[in-house]
């Protein structure tokens, strides 16, 4: 009969000991959830923290290389060709000087012959002279053709020396030249040809950093929202605890009154309505709790496992990190493609070479100045002879009509050859011809310097700091995921109490026998409950539980005011 | 030195997370576990925001906003409430008290965020 069941004080008394073995039970379940809490916001900051600097370093590591403008060396490649285009120019400018001064050298192997023979024919004339018996009245005159005979010997004779000189002259100019065509300017050529190479392989390692780029961005995207998708399920903790505060606040007013109850002789002198209501009000108080544990449980292990989901993704992003920036390493001996070793190498190489180019460069300037200035000197020395032989043409000019012998216009018209047909033939050697290519070659300097101050020494630069930097990938203190989730409690404390809590208060509403007193749920009497609410959870579950219609007000989680 | 802003909340959990998602964006936190606390914080040092927990013990978020709201320096300081509670009622009350905003709990940090850079001064 549920009347004396109601009378009989052991039904009172048992859920007082329920609702206080409940108490004992949630300090347990907070507990554990602060344990949990502090398991996980402490490995998500370290994994945070990790994975940041990760990928700062593969972002510096990447932009190292990256912000070496992509038209640098575009530009660069572009000098390279010019300066291919100048060194053509320069080698056929080379051929048309050397070509010039075996000219010249021939002419004037040439035009020594012929001063040899005017040379012979005037020492001829000078003794047909002196053989002729010339009338005293004529001897004036002999004396007068001797003289000039005399001078025009002299004359020859130096300009021979003269001759002799230019042919000397000559000769250092073509070894110059012969250094610049056959050794120095296929030589440069050929570093040329490996620089362009080498700036190639620099765009294709470019083209390959803006892949790690690509996926540096990725992990920085994928990181950014898992972690954001932690920080809001992190606060189970004090949403969970507030949960079940709220169910600890209202079992002890509950065992207050309970308690009173039994110290007071109880039932006895109590209406039996009384002693009625308060069973409902145990089964209502009880079975709503029940219902807000199993929710807060179930809130629990929601949380739980969207946070091992998330920090799987965050091990997955500092793998993908740690792998990208061992591939990027230079202790990677593997045989990828790409890595900052050989980007390195590249350096090293380009370094080599802009070097070797410049000291090419450089010697081959100073020839070019010296070859400047020894044919400044043999257009002076030609100069200087074209003024010698118009006086030697001068010469034969007074002693024509003096003799009026063949021979002597034969040999006048020579002088004329002389100095007409050797004119033009060194023309083609202009002083301000081989300055420009001086002034040339001289830039190829400053594009050379420029190119190992922009590219060269900050890839070196940031392979270095690679090298000097401590290795992160090879951390071996860090927990992953997996290890994190064993040392979770939820599984093995608060899902087990809850269960039990759960199960205790089932077996207490069993216990409360009302036999035939059907009973609404009293709104009334779970008041107290309703008043200790403060999210939104709770009141969804109260009112419907009490069947009441549930009016939302969390439908803007952001109000300004 | 970024902008400085006070938080204050009873639970340590929530301390440090929100603590965590605002020094992420380089603001400058100050942390206070109670509404007493919060309110020795504020002893004329320059504040750009302040957000609190509605349910606290000893002194709740809509007292906390009226005494700061009574304090000269600290009348225009925008102030959020961060809390689980989500009736009209209570928002309005926060809104009479001084409260520029209400942000339900569990946010989204971008939202906090979000919410954050709209109020700060």
């Amino acid at each position: 009969m549920p009347v004396n069941l109601v009378k009989s004080g052991t039904v009172l008394k048992k859920p007082v000991m329920v609702f206080t073995d409940i108490n004992s039970r949630i300090n347990s379940l907070i507990d554990c959830s602060a344990k949990d809490f502090n398991t996980l916001n402490d490995n998500f900051q370290k994994y945070h923290k990790k994975i940041n600097n990760l990928i700062i370093q593969l972002n510096s590591s990447c932009h190292s290389f990256i912000d070496i403008p992509e038209n640098v060396m575009t530009d660069f490649e572009a000098q390279l060709n010019e300066i291919s285009d100048i060194l053509k120019k320069s080698y056929e400018y080379i051929t048309g000087i050397d070509y010039s001064l075996l000219k010249l050298q021939k002419r004037i192997e040439h035009i020594y012959l012929k001063v040899n023979n005017l040379k012979q024919n005037v020492s001829t004339l000078k003794l047909l002279t002196t053989n002729i018996q010339f009338e005293p009245t004529y001897r004036k005159l002999y004396q007068e053709i001797i003289i000039n005979l005399n001078d025009l010997s002299s004359r020859i004779h130096d300009l021979e020396t003269k001759f002799q000189k230019i042919d000397m002259r000559i000769k250092p100019c073509s070894e110059i030249t012969e250094q610049i065509k056959f050794h120095q300017i296929p030589l440069i050529s050929q570093v040329l040809d490996r620089l362009k190479t080498l700036v190639q392989g620099y765009k294709h390692s470019q083209t390959e950093i803006k892949n790690y780029e690509s996926a540096h961005e990725q992990l920085t995207t994928r990181h950014t929202s898992s972690s954001s998708a932690i920080i809001p399920n992190l606060k189970f903790q004090d949403i969970i605890k507030q949960n079940i505060e709220h169910v600890k606040v209202a079992h002890e007013s509950i065992q207050k009154q309970l308690s009173n109850f039994s110290e007071n002789g109880a039932i006895k002198g109590i209406s039996e309505e009384i002693n009625v209501e308060m069973l409902f009000k145990i089964r209502d108080i009880g079975a709503l709790q029940a219902i807000q544990l199993v929710h807060a449980n179930s809130e629990y292990q929601k949380t739980v496992e969207n946070i091992t989901e998330k920090f799987g993704e965050l091990d997955d992003t500092l793998q993908k990190t740690k792998n990208l920036l061992y591939s990027l390493s230079p202790y990677n001996k593997s045989d990828n493609k790409f890595s900052t070793d050989s980007l390195n190498r590249s350096s090293v190489k380009f370094n080599l070479e802009i070097n070797t180019f410049l000291d090419l460069n450089s010697n081959l300037n100073l020839n070019y100045t010296d070859l400047s200035r020894k044919v400044r000197g043999l257009i002076y020395s030609k100069q200087k002879n074209d003024h010698f032989i118009k006086s030697i043409s001068l010469l034969f000019e007074r002693i024509k009509p003096l003799i009026n012998n063949q021979k002597i216009n034969k040999n006048s018209s020579y002088i004329d050859q002389i100095i007409f047909s050797n004119k033009p033939k060194l023309k083609v050697i202009d002083k301000s011809d081989v300055e420009t290519y001086f002034s040339m070659h001289k830039r190829l300097e400053n594009i050379a310097g420029n190119f190992i101050e922009t590219v060269t020494q900050k890839i070196s630069k940031s392979t270095s700091e690679f090298i000097l930097e401590p290795r992160p990938w090879n951390e071996s203190d860090f927990h992953n995921s997996e290890f994190i989730l064993d040392r979770l409690k939820y599984y093995k404390v608060f899902d087990k109490e809850i269960e039990e809590i759960i199960e205790n208060l089932n077996q207490l509403l069993k216990q409360i026998d009302i036999g035939n007193l059907e009973s609404e749920i009293s709104t009334l009497s779970l008041e107290i409950l309703k008043k200790l609410y403060t999210m939104e959870s709770e009141r969804i579950i109260h009112e419907l539980y009490t069947g009441n219609k549930y009016h939302n007000h969390n439908n803007n989680n952001v109000v300004l005011f | 030195m970024g902008k400085k802003i006070l938080f204050v909340d009873d639970s340590e959990s929530i301390r440090e997370i929100v603590n965590f998602t605002l020094e992420n964006e380089g603001y400058d936190v100050l942390l206070s576990n109670n509404g007493e606390n919060a309110l020795k914080h504020l002893n004329g040092q320059d504040i750009n925001l302040i957000i609190t927990d509605l349910h606290m013990p000893e002194m709740n978020g809509i007292e906390l906003i009226i005494e700061i709201r009574k304090m000269e320096d600290y009348q225009h300081t925008p102030i959020l409430f961060l809390t689980t509670e989500s009736q009209t009622e209570k928002k309005m009350e926060a809104k009479n008290a001084g409260a520029t905003g209400w942000i339900v709990k569990p946010f989204v940090p971008a939202k906090l965020l979000a919410a954050i850079n709209k109020v700060i001064r």
